[in-house]
C-alpha cells in the first residue's frame, strides 16, 4: 500500500512524503513514489503516528459506565493505536491474571492494550514482580496517591528491578479529602470546599526525592498546577529523571468551569486557575511536559446527572481529545501542530518504552488528519461525560491505520 | 425573576425591590387577621435535606400568610444515594402542581442543579457553603428598618466566614447596596478570597469600635475536631461578642445573629438580649422577607 502526497510527521517535522507499507510495516519513505498496488491519495492530509494514551480507564467490571469494547472503538475514532489501562478496575489489576486479562481484552487486530498494575493492595505491596512477568508495563495507584512513603519507596525498587514505569497520581490525600476543588476564587464563590494546590507539589516532591536514590522511571500524571511544575523542575535540577503528562482538560479549562456546577467537567485533579492553565500550555510548548494523556474516565448518565458534589470525578474524551486540543491550542497559535502531534504519539510511546513513529521498519500505525474541515464535535457511543461534544473544531481524524490496514474512516 | 439562587447574581435593584416589598408584608404580620389571598390556589413545596427549624417554619408560615398551600418534604440527611431520588422528588412535586420549591441542601449548587431541569421556581434556603439568600435579605431588611438605609454603613461580620453561606450572601448583598463590609474571625476560618469583597480585621476589639452593625455568625462546634480552631474558650476570648467588647462599640450599634446561638461561645447571653440586639426581630422580619420573595417570584405571573 502506498500513502501518496501526504504531509508526514517525521522526526518532529511535517514534510511532504509518500509512505510504502508492506505486511503491516513501513518499508519506504520517499517522494514521488510509484506503484500500481493500492495507492491512497493523501493530498492535504497530515499523516501522524497514531496516538498512544498513557492513561485510560477501561471499565472492566463496571461495563454500565462504558463497555471496554466501546472505549477501544472510541480510542480508534480519536486516532489512537494504543492505550495504557489504569488498574482501578473491578476487580483491580493487582495480580498476574488480571494483567493478562487486560492485555488480551477483545480489540481489533493491531490495537495495543497495555496493563498497569496496582502498587498496593489493601495498603501493602501488590505482587509487582508477578505482574511484571505477566507483561505489565507500569505500576500505579491511580485515583489515589500511595500514602505510605515506606511502601512507595519499596515499590520504586521493584519498578526499577523490572524496568516498570511508575505512574504517580501525585496528590496528598488528606488535603484532597478536605476539599472538592482547588482553593481559590472559584471555591469561594461556589462554596465547593477548596484544598490547597500544594497537595500536588508536595506529593511530587516526596516521590521525586525518594526516587533520587532508586532511579526508577517515575512519571507524574495529570499535572495540574504551577507549583507542581516548579517542583518537577526542581527535582530535575537535583538530577531526578522524571517524566510527566497533562490531560486535554487541564490544558483547555480552568476552574471558572465550575461556576455553574456542570458535572461533566468535574475531574480530579481539579482544574487550576487561568495562571495554572497558561503555565501548563507553556510547559508543553517548551518541552517540560512532553506528553498529553486523556485520563479517559467514563461514567453513566445517572451518575453524572445529580448534585455536583455527589457526581463522580472523570471526563471521557478519548474520541475527541485531538479535535478539542487542535481547536483550543493549535488554531489559537498557543501550541504548534508538531508539538501537539508528538505529545499525543511519539512522546508518550517513548515514556512507555514503545518503538513507535513513522520510520522504516516500524509497524504502520497511523492517524490521518484533515485540517480546515469545520464541524461540530460529536460522540455517538458509550459514556456521555464529554465536555467537548457540541463544540466546534476545524480538524478531524479522517482515518486510522493499524498494522497497515485502514480500520477507521471518517469521510464526512 | 424566576428563581432565587443567590444574591451574587441579583442586581442592586432586584434586591431593593424585594426589601421594598417586605415592608408591607411586615404590616400583614402585625395585623390582627394575618392573612391575604395573594397566592390562593398556588402550591409551594419545601424540601429540606438539612435540619432546620426557623428557616423551614419561616418559609412555610410566609406561604400560608399569602394563602398558598404548602407541601412539606423533610428528609434527614442520610447515607442513602441521594442523586436520583432528589431529581425524582422534585419531578414528583412538580407533578403535584407545585409552582415553587424551597430547597435546603448540604450540597453546594443543588438549587442551581434543580433550576436546570425543573419548571418550578427554585428558592435557595441554603446550599452547602454557597449561599443563603433569604437570610441575607432579612438581615438587610432589618438593617434598613433600624438605620433607614444600608448604603455607607460599616457592617462587621464575625466568625466562621469560610464555611458560612450566611456570610457570603450578606457580603454580596451588603456590597451591592453600598455598605462597607469588615470581617473578623480566626485566620483558619477567613478565606483569602474574601479580601476581594471585604476588609479583614482579625482584631475584634479594633473592628467593633467602627462598626454600625455587627452580624455574629454561629460557630459550628465541629470546627474544633476538624483542626480549625483551638478551643471554644480561646474562640470566645478572641472572637466572642462579649459585654466587655460591647462597651467599646458605638452607642447605636445594631447586633444581628442568624441563630441558633451558642451562648457563651460567639455571643454572650447579656449581649444577645440587650437593647442593641435585633435578634428576635430578625425572626419576624424573616417571615416578611420570605413573603416578599414569594410575591416577587410567583405573584407577577398571575397578572
Amino acid at each position: 500500500m502506498i500513502l501518496k502526497n501526504g504531509i508526514v510527521f517525521l522526526e518532529d517535522k511535517l514534510q511532504k512524503l509518500d509512505i510504502r507499507i508492506e505486511n503491516g510495516t513501513i518499508v519506504e519513505l520517499s517522494t514521488n513514489m510509484v506503484g500500481e498496488e493500492n495507492v491512497i491519495d493523501c493530498s492535504e492530509m497530515i499523516i501522524s503516528p497514531a496516538f498512544v494514551d498513557l492513561h485510560t480507564h477501561l471499565r472492566i467490571g463496571q461495563e454500565y459506565k462504558e463497555d471496554p469494547e466501546i472505549t477501544i472503538k472510541k480510542a480508534i475514532k480519536g486516532g489512537y493505536c494504543a492505550i495504557n489501562v489504569m488498574p482501578n478496575t473491578l476487580p483491580p489489576v493487582n495480580s498476574a491474571p488480571m494483567v493478562e486479562y487486560v492485555r488480551k481484552i477483545t480489540r481489533p487486530e493491531g490495537f495495543l492494550v497495555m496493563a498497569t498494575g496496582a502498587i498496593t493492595n489493601n495498603g501493602l505491596l501488590a505482587e509487582i514482580e508477578n505482574m511484571a512477568e505477566a507483561g505489565a508495563v507500569a505500576i500505579s495507584d491511580d485515583g489515589n496517591w500511595t500514602e505510605n512513603s515506606f511502601i512507595f519507596y519499596q515499590a520504586l525498587k521493584y519498578a526499577k528491578r523490572h524496568n516498570l514505569l511508575v505512574i504517580d497520581h501525585a496528590q496528598d490525600m488528606v488535603l484532597f479529602k478536605s476539599g472538592r476543588i482547588y482553593e481559590g476564587q472559584v471555591s469561594f464563590q461556589t462554596g465547593l470546599k477548596g484544598f490547597p494546590k500544594a497537595a500536588e507539589a508536595h506529593a511530587i516532591y516526596r516521590d521525586g526525592t525518594l526516587n533520587l536514590t532508586v532511579g526508577a522511571r517515575l512519571h507524574i500524571t495529570h499535572l495540574s498546577t504551577v507549583m507542581g511544575l516548579d517542583t518537577i523542575s526542581f527535582l530535575r535540577h537535583l538530577g531526578s529523571r522524571v517524566t510527566t503528562d497533562v490531560t486535554p482538560h487541564h490544558l483547555l479549562f480552568d476552574d471558572s468551569a465550575y461556576l455553574d456546577y456542570d458535572t461533566k467537567v468535574k475531574a480530579n485533579p481539579p482544574f487550576g486557575d487561568d495562571r495554572d492553565r497558561k503555565a501548563l500550555i507553556h510547559a508543553l510548548r517548551s518541552g517540560e511536559i512532553t506528553a498529553i494523556a486523556t485520563d479517559h474516565a467514563p461514567h453513566s448518565e445517572p451518575e453524572k446527572d445529580q448534585e455536583w458534589e455527589d457526581a463522580p470525578y472523570g471526563i471521557a474524551s478519548i474520541d475527541s481529545a485531538f479535535e478539542a486540543l487542535y481547536e483550543g491550542l493549535v488554531k489559537t497559535n498557543l501550541i504548534p501542530l508538531e508539538v501537539l502531534l508528538s505529545a499525543l504519539s511519539t512522546k508518550p510511546a517513548q515514556i512507555l518504552g514503545l518503538e513507535h513513529g513513522i520510520q522504516v521498519g516500524n509497524s504502520a500505525h497511523l492517524a490521518l488528519i484533515k485540517e480546515n474541515v469545520p464541524h461540530v464535535i460529536a460522540s455517538s457511543m458509550g459514556a456521555k461525560n464529554n465536555p467537548y461534544v457540541g463544540k466546534e473544531s476545524s480538524a478531524k481524524i479522517a482515518a486510522v491505520i493499524l498494522n497497515g490496514t485502514v480500520v477507521y474512516r471518517n469521510d464526512q | 425573576m424566576k428563581h432565587l439562587l443567590g444574591l451574587e447574581e441579583l442586581s442592586r435593584d432586584e434586591i431593593l425591590s424585594i426589601l421594598h416589598l417586605a415592608a408591607p408584608m411586615k404590616d400583614i404580620i402585625l395585623r390582627e387577621v394575618k392573612k391575604v389571598p395573594t397566592l390562593r390556589g398556588k402550591i409551594i413545596g419545601t424540601l429540606f435535606y438539612e435540619p432546620s427549624t426557623r428557616t423551614k417554619n419561616s418559609f412555610e408560615l410566609a406561604a400560608k400568610l399569602l394563602s398558598a398551600d404548602v407541601v412539606s418534604v423533610s428528609i434527614a440527611t442520610s447515607s442513602v444515594k441521594k442523586g436520583e431520588s432528589l431529581k425524582d422528588t422534585v419531578l414528583t412535586l412538580e407533578a403535584m402542581g407545585v409552582e415553587a420549591i424551597v430547597i435546603r441542601h448540604s450540597r453546594n449548587g443543588v438549587p442551581a442543579y434543580l433550576s436546570s431541569f425543573s419548571k418550578a421556581s427554585i428558592i435557595n434556603a441554603g446550599d452547602g457553603q454557597h449561599e443563603h439568600p433569604s437570610q441575607a435579605l432579612l438581615d438587610l431588611f432589618t438593617i434598613q428598618q433600624h438605620k433607614g438605609h444600608v448604603e455607607g454603613l460599616k457592617v462587621l461580620i464575625v466568625g466562621d466566614i469560610m464555611h458560612s453561606r450566611v456570610a457570603k450572601s450578606n457580603i454580596y448583598g451588603l456590597s451591592k447596596l453600598g455598605a462597607e463590609v469588615i470581617v473578623s474571625g480566626p485566620p483558619t476560618l477567613i478565606p483569602e478570597e474574601v479580601k476581594g469583597y471585604a476588609r479583614v480585621e482579625y482584631d475584634l476589639d479594633k473592628a467593633i469600635k467602627e462598626a454600625d452593625v455587627v452580624n455574629v455568625l454561629r460557630l459550628q462546634l465541629e470546627r474544633q475536631e476538624a483542626g480549625l480552631i483551638t478551643s471554644l474558650q480561646e474562640y470566645h476570648r478572641f472572637y466572642g461578642l462579649t459585654k466587655e467588647r460591647m462597651a467599646k462599640a458605638k452607642d447605636d450599634l445594631l447586633v444581628l445573629h442568624p441563630g441558633p446561638m451558642n451562648r457563651g461561645v460567639e455571643i454572650d447571653e447579656e449581649v444577645a438580649y440587650c437593647d442593641k440586639s435585633a435578634i428576635q426581630e430578625q425572626v419576624s422580619n424573616g417571615v416578611a422577607v420570605r413573603m416578599a420573595i414569594y410575591y416577587t417570584l410567583m405573584g407577577g405571573r398571575e397578572e
